[in-house]
């Protein structure tokens, strides 16, 4: 009972100034709604992107070992050691060659560098976890890849996926340099909007555009519904 | 299903190959490969189970050629040291998963059978280490498998319970009649489980026979101790006792001497090397005892 409080209070606690927030920020001017709606897509590509390339590097670097494995983890690695900007000036001149510069393709490549090899090592540290042999048993029991991820591998990785789910979120509405480079103004997305209000300390420009800070807890919550579903339709599969 | 190996080979790039292997377990019994660690007992048994594929040989379950087939289209279950239970399923979830025609019913009386008919929902977090292997074998069990593997399954539980899951396979695997393999380094789960013992060293058996015939003669599976770099089996040496006061006396290790209260000498085979690890003699403590040659 008393547990049940705490997470009432807790709750109140992190809705108060959201419903504040809500209360005297919501903006539902074009370019504001426009906005979001690119953060938002540009959000859900990155993740997918993120889940798709990471899982199967993520799952070689924690089974396999060798030199292949090693240099392929330093590469994945890369932009953790190098400045991403430098990158992303090499990058540029190559997507104004092949067109895609200015283009919502271009920054969702972009915004790869700096969640990707995040990912990627989320994803290691969970096959990890789960171990060899457990993935073996998997194998085992289970025909099919596809069968496989659906009973198995995925809720078994859920926590690391709410984390990757979680991380590139945040780091894809965060970044300014990337977007602005590659993006060249035509994809406008949140830190967009925002630079007024650090730059020229503009409150009105800041009061507009703060409540996309949700954002993230929005996806997260969206994400968790997601995963209730897939235990759903797992105890009904499984009786 | 009976299980053949023939002339099985697997190449390692950094060495430790494994084979030429023969080896055969006819239908409805047990077998056991033992050997020390690092011999090669686990590849053989990923081998069997697709897990790794050979080199060389066939791997022939039933009259089936299956050396090229993926894992999960053999009719072979594997059962682990770690009960390696899936977390995010309940017990039943876990045995109806193996099932290819999903049956709650049967999941519900395999799980009687093993006895945990009370712990049907629980999830392995809320299982004893006990609990989990009886899930395991129940899981490993559930979908009928012509063979079923073993690898070190008792390692990781206390002497009772280890007892208790080595009568609860025999059982069930006799009243299924299934085929099993057990890999073990532990003689005494395979005196328990096998009616064959294979002993593989550096990737190859080096003998083989029944487990009593073989726990006199085999230099890793029976009863001795290294001397001087040479193997002596126990029926040669004598125990010999030097009390504080009078003389010293010779005895043979006989079935009588563990009669009378001395427990049996235990061996680490970690190295493959036998060492004496304890021997309780119900003499004075002051007594003088150690092992001779005759």
């Amino acid at each position: 009972m008393r547990r049940r409080w705490l997470e009432i209070i807790l709750w109140l606690l992190i809705a108060a100034p959201l419903i504040f927030l809500l209360r005297h920020g919501l903006s539902f001017e074009d370019r504001i709604v426009s906005t979001f709606g690119t953060t938002l897509s540009m959000t859900c590509v990155v993740i997918m992107l993120n889940l798709l390339l990471a899982y199967p590097a993520g799952k070689r670097i924690a089974l396999h070992d060798g030199r292949a494995t090693h240099l392929f983890e330093l590469l994945i690695s890369l932009p953790l050691f190098t400045p991403i900007i430098l990158i992303s000036f090499g990058l540029y001149f190559g997507f104004i060659r092949t067109g895609l510069s200015d283009t919502f393709l271009g920054v969702a490549l972009v915004l790869l560098l700096p969640t990707l090899p995040y990912s990627v090592r989320m994803f290691a540290n969970g096959f990890s976890a789960i171990g060899e042999a457990m993935l073996e048993q998997m194998v085992n029991f289970v025909p099919g890849r596809v069968r496989r991820f659906f009973l198995l591998t995925g809720p078994m990785l859920e926590s690391t996926i709410q984390s990757v789910v979680l991380f590139v979120t945040v780091i894809t509405i965060s970044q300014y340099a990337l977007v602005t480079l590659v993006g060249g103004g035509v994809v406008r997305m949140i830190s967009l909007e925002a630079f007024p209000l650090f730059s020229d300390n503009d409150r009105e420009a800041g009061r507009a555009i703060v409540w996309m800070l949700l954002l993230p807890a929005m996806l997260y919550g969206i994400q968790r519904l997601l995963f209730q579903g897939w235990k759903y339709l797992l105890r009904r599969h499984l009786g | 299903m009976k299980l053949e190996l023939i002339s099985l080979r697997k190449r390692f790039a950094g060495g430790g190959d494994i084979g030429p292997i023969d080896l055969f377990v006819a239908d409805g019994t047990c077998a056991a490969l033992v050997g020390p660690s690092g011999s090669g007992k686990t590849t053989v048994l990923r081998l069997i189970a697709g897990l790794e594929s050979a080199d060389e040989g066939k791997v022939m379950i039933g009259d089936e050629d299956v050396t090229t087939e993926a894992s999960s289209k053999r009719r072979v279950t594997l059962m682990f040291q770690r009960p390696l239970l899936f977390p995010h399923l309940s017990a039943v979830q876990n045995v109806m998963l193996a099932m290819k025609t999903k049956d709650r019913e049967k999941a519900l009386r395999l799980l009687d059978r093993v006895g945990l008919s009370r712990r049907t929902d629980s999830y392995a977090s809320e299982l004893s280490g006990g609990e989990q292997q009886r899930v395991s074998l129940a899981r490993a069990l559930a979908d009928e498998p012509g063979l079923l593997l073993l690898d070190e399954p008792f390692a990781s539980l206390d002497l009772p319970r280890r007892r208790e899951l080595q009568i609860l396979i025999r059982e069930l695997t006799e009243e299924e009649k299934i085929t099993t393999l057990l890999v073990t380094h532990d003689r005494g789960d395979a005196m328990a489980m096998a009616e064959h013992v294979y002993v593989l060293e550096d990737g190859k058996v080096i003998e083989q026979g029944n487990p009593v015939e073989l726990s006199l003669t085999s230099r890793f599976f029976g009863d001795g101790i290294e001397i001087g770099g040479e193997w002596v089996p126990l029926q040669e040496l004598s125990l010999v006792l030097r009390p504080t006061k009078g003389e010293a006396e010779r005895v043979m290790i006989t079935k009588e001497l563990r009669e009378r209260g001395m427990s049996f000498f235990e061996v680490v085979r970690e190295t493959g090397e036998r060492v004496i690890l304890h021997a309780t003699v119900p003499f004075s403590k002051n007594d003088e005892a150690f092992l001779e040659r005759r």
